[in-house]
Order: C-alpha cells, then structure tokens, then sequence
C-alpha cells in the first residue's frame, strides 16, 4: 500500500502541489485527475524522488510504502523500491525506452540494475503477457525505432512487469504524440493490473476514461484536491462545481447539440496561485467567500470528500 | 460500400465538389535492420472520395489506418505512388494558399522564440496577403477571428495556455485565406474544459468564411459532433463513407459496428 499525507511540492518559490493526500491499495485502481497545471503528474512522481532536489523541494507528513518510510530512506535504498516495488509506464513509449539499446539490452540492464540473475524465461513470459509472444524472439533483438507505436507500449510495460513491482504508476501525457494509442495501453494495463493485484495509479485528464476504469477518482485543480471518491459518488452525487461543470463538458458530447457546453478560461498556470479558491474565475456558484481563503477538504462520507464553501448544499 | 455511396451521392448531387480524391495508393519501402528484409507497408490503398463545398467530412480510425498519410498526400507533402488529388481542378500541391492544416500538437507546430503577433504575421508575408503596411491590421483582424485579444499579440508561446496555443494554430492556417481546412486531431491534446471551446470556435469559423473541413480523428464522439459525413479508414481502406446519422443508425461495415460499440461501451 502507498500512502501520501499533506505532500507540497516547490519548484524554486512556485508551489505546484500544495497538500494532496491519496492512497493506493493492492487490486485497486485510483485515477489522479486534473488538467494542465493541476499538479496531477509531480503529485504521483516527487513521492518517489524522481525530481531533481535542486529543482524541486518537496515535503510531506507521511510517504510510506507497506513499512518503508520513503520520506527517510536514502537514495541507495530508493533505487531498489523504484521500479522494484512501484513500477512507472510512461505512456510515451518514444521518451520511455532507451534510443541506442536493443530491447533485449534494456530488459539485461534491468535485472543488472536491480540484482536479478539473467533468466530469458521470465522475460518471454512476460513478453507473452503484453501480448509479443508470437513476436517474442524477433522483438527482442529490435532497437526502438523499429517498433511500432503499439509494440513499444507493449515493450514499455513488458519492461515494468519484469521487476513484479506491487504497485505501477501509469502517467498518460496530455499531448501524447498519438492519442488513440491510448486505449491499447489501458486495455492491457487493466487485464494484468487485475491478474496480478496490482495497485495502479492513473494519471489521467480524461474524465471519461477515468470514470470508466477506476474504483476510485481524485479530481485535483491548482494544485488542491477538490474532490475525491467512489466512482458511483463521483457520478451520481458530484459536489464540486468543477467536477460539475466537468462532467457537463463530458456529456455534452452525448447530445446532438449545436454547441458544445464549455467552462469559460483557462485552468491556472501554479504562478498564478493565490489564497483563494483556484477555482474561483470559472466558477458559476463564485461567492464573495469563496476569495477569502482556500476553503477546507470537507468530509461528506468516509470515502467522499469536498473543498468547496458549498459542500454539501449542492445538488 | 457502393450502395452507401450512390444513396450518398443522391443527397450531394447538387452540391459542388470542391476536392476530388480518385484511386490514391501510397506504398512505404520498409528495411528490417541494416541487413534485414526489405517488405513492403501498404499504407493507402486504393482510396477514392470526393468532399463537397461547405462540408465537414470526418476521417476517422485507429493509429496506423492509414489518415495522416492521406491528409498529407492532399497537402502535396508526400507524394503518391498511383491516384491523383483534384482540387478544383488542380492538384492542391501547387495551391498551398487553399488546402492549410491545424495540427493537434500546436506546441511542436510553433516556434517557442516567437511572438504571437510574428507567428500570424509569417504566413501572411509567405503567401503575400498582406503587405508590411497593411500586416498589423490584418493580424488583429485574424487574432479577433479566432477569438484572441490584442494583448496576446506581443506573447510568446511558452508563456500562453494550451488552447491559446491552438487559436494561434489556427490563426496561422487561416491567415492564407484557404478554402479548406485539414484539422489534425485539433482538440485530442486539450483539457476537458478547453476542448469545447475549440470545437465551437471551429463550427463558427466555418461558417462565417464557408469553410470546408477534413477533420482528423480518432475520438468518435467529437467527429460525430462535428461532421456531416464520416468516413471510416481501416487498414489503408476507407471501409465506409456516409452521412453521420446513417452511420449512426446503421453501419454497414463489421469494423464501423466495432469503433460504434467503443463509443456505446462508456460509462452512461
């Protein structure tokens, strides 16, 4: 099990993350959700160190993995939870995998990296699990560039199974260079995220697709958890004006409409973050309140959870 | 496939075919490794189609179907093995001014070091439209077209949002005067929120200039929203190409009824 408590994240004096807390448990599924500039990707990726402590300050409450403290363990000893215990998938497979190693190269690096004897059983095995066991023999002896789209996403998961990590953090960018490259990944992510019990955290800014894999989604803007909960609650009780407003975005596409219905603006740059509520320009329910401060994550169940003046007197 | 297309052709006959795409096929000469096997990738196989005056035509399938490579045949940046690419007559590679794309990733399509105002302004020189005396003037009346501020003009790129971005991609493929627009995937690297806008700043577009749109896509709800017709690319073969409406009630094609069934299978 990961658990986060109250992360914070600076990169120079720019907060980027400013108190997210989440948990992922083995054979459950949480998507971290939120738009560009929501801190959706640095709250999944600084738990794990993956910023440079030049570039980025990051403090936390709590960062535990099972029974390792992450916030004090040192770097030696992170090397072997990285890729190890929490597997990463970059949805990008270009930036993924090394440009100027074969893949059979790159699985070699792997298991010296983490002290694994050499076993090209286990590797076909998982080969064949991301659905290259046909290719197996030939795959292993291309370079990247030779693959194509969809094989170097295989490939890239393929390299993440190897290790048996417990848990594996999947993080979709925003502008992938193919985007309907996307479903191949999920599709086989959720078939050995279920096979193996795996805890998948999904970074994602598609509500539609988050809603439709994960048990539980935790919608984040400027930096804030706004909401958080149960699919179910998310869908049929949603708190938040911006999920709201989200969701209506989501399903105007369901009607034959002239026009689609849209937010006004844009979601905030972190430099833009002040101490009010992020969400107060596009907000259709804004209140004077609403500018005095950033309201608190508000309890409505023991899963369902609301930072917004209105919590809970919304419909 | 030919019983869609004469019921089709019944509906369209009075409109004026503005680009006539007959019988392209484009093969890739792929090498397997420096002393490996030469095979061969039929990337567009046989494709014909005809897009009318005014229209929104979505091209829709999944990676590796086939679409960029057809969209950048009609822009003359690939050539074609076999088929012609008739625009009004002419083939479109001598008529850049008429035939412009919007990318989906505007970020990589955009020079970081510039300004707004020299992004707008380069095409404008390039296809002589405007003159230096006349060129602010005609930069403000685009950057109002697609809905930016004069204040964005002295911008730079890295320092204004995504769909900001995408307005500044667009005003660029505008600024030629075309007469048809190839969108790329123009909305698939946008935020949720943001996507509507640029959809709905696109139908506007059309129709205060009398666009006509190829629109790119592999998200099937926004080409059904968007689109007149569709056709479905599969394998480098346009599989089926009807009226919206009609592939909706009743597609004819097994892979069609597959990509209807993805759309159905979301959560309600």
């Amino acid at each position: 099990m990961l658990k986060i408590d109250q992360l914070h994240v600076k990169f120079g004096s720019t907060e980027v993350v400013r108190g997210v807390s989440y948990t992922v448990r083995p054979g459950e599924i949480v998507s971290l959700l939120g738009e560009s500039g929501s801190g959706k990707t640095v709250s999944a990726l600084a738990p794990l160190k993956l910023y440079s402590k030049h570039l980025a300050t990051v403090n936390a409450d709590q960062i535990v993995l099972g029974d390792i403290d992450l916030v004090k363990v040192d770097e030696k000893r992170l090397n072997t939870i990285r890729g190890k215990r929490i597997g990463m998938v970059f949805q990008n497979p270009g930036e993924a995998l090394s440009p100027h190693m074969s893949i059979k190269s790159q699985f070699k690096e792997l298991s010296q990296v983490h002290d694994m004897k050499w076993d090209l059983d286990v590797v076909l095995k998982v080969l064949d699990e991301v659905g290259l066991g046909d290719d197996a023999a030939r795959v292993l002896e291309m370079m990247p560039y030779q693959l194509s789209g969809g094989q170097a996403q295989r490939v890239t998961i393929a390299l993440t199974l190897f290790l048996s990590p417990e848990i594996i953090i999947a993080d979709e960018p925003t502008s992938s260079i193919d985007a309907s490259l996307t479903e191949v990944i999920v599709t086989l992510l959720l078939e050995t995220q279920k096979k193996r019990n795996l805890g998948l955290l999904f970074i994602t800014h598609d509500f539609e697709l988050a809603s439709r894999i994960s048990d539980r989604m935790i919608i984040l803007y400027g930096g804030l958890v706004m909401e958080e909960g149960t699919c179910d609650q998310i869908f049929e009780s949603p708190k938040h004006p911006y999920t709201i407003e989200l969701m209506r975005c989501v399903n105007a596409l369901r009607t034959k409409t002239e026009r689609l219905y849209t937010l006004n603006g844009y979601a905030l740059d972190p430099t833009e973050f002040t101490e009010a509520c992020p969400f107060v320009a596009r907000c259709p329910q804004v209140e004077p309140r609403c500018h005095e401060g950033i309201p608190e994550l508000r309890e409505i169940t023991a899963t369902h959870h609301v930072r917004c003046v209105h919590a809970g007197g919304l419909t | 496939m030919k019983s869609a297309e004469s019921l089709d052709s019944k509906e369209t006959a009075s409109a004026e075919i503005l680009m006539e795409v007959s019988r392209l096929t484009k093969t890739f000469h792929v090498k397997n490794g420096l002393w490996g096997k030469h095979y061969k990738v039929e990337a567009i196989k046989d494709i014909s189609l005809n897009l009318f005056k005014g229209e929104t035509l979505g091209l829709i399938g999944e990676s590796g179907s086939g679409k960029t490579t057809l969209s950048q045949i009609i822009l003359g940046l690939q050539k074609a093995n076999h088929g012609l690419v008739k625009f009004h007559g002419i083939e479109p590679a001598y008529l850049r001014r008429d035939v412009q794309i919007v990318f989906q990733y505007s970020y990589g399509a955009l020079d970081p070091l510039k300004t707004v105002f020299e992004l707008v302004k380069e095409p404008l020189l390039l296809h002589k439209v405007a003159f230096e005396g006349t060129i602010e003037n005609e930069v403000s009346r685009i950057l109002a077209l697609v809905g930016l501020s004069e204040g964005m003009m002295n911008r730079r790129v890295t320092a204004i949002s995504g769909g900001q971005k995408q307005r500044v991609g667009i005003a660029r493929a505008l600024a030629s005067r075309p007469k048809l627009l190839i969108l790329d995937e123009p909305v698939s690297a946008l935020d949720v929120s943001v996507q509507g806008q640029i959809v709905n700043l696109l139908v506007d577009l059309k129709r205060q200039l009398g666009l006509t749109y190829l629109f790119i896509t592999h998200d099937l709800r926004i080409a059904i929203h968007l689109s007149d017709r569709l056709a479905v690319m599969h394998r480098g073969e346009i599989v089926e190409c009807v009226a919206t409406e009609r592939l909706l009630e009743n597609p004819a094609h097994p892979y069609t009824k597959k990509l209807l069934a993805s759309i159905s299978m979301m959560r309600e």
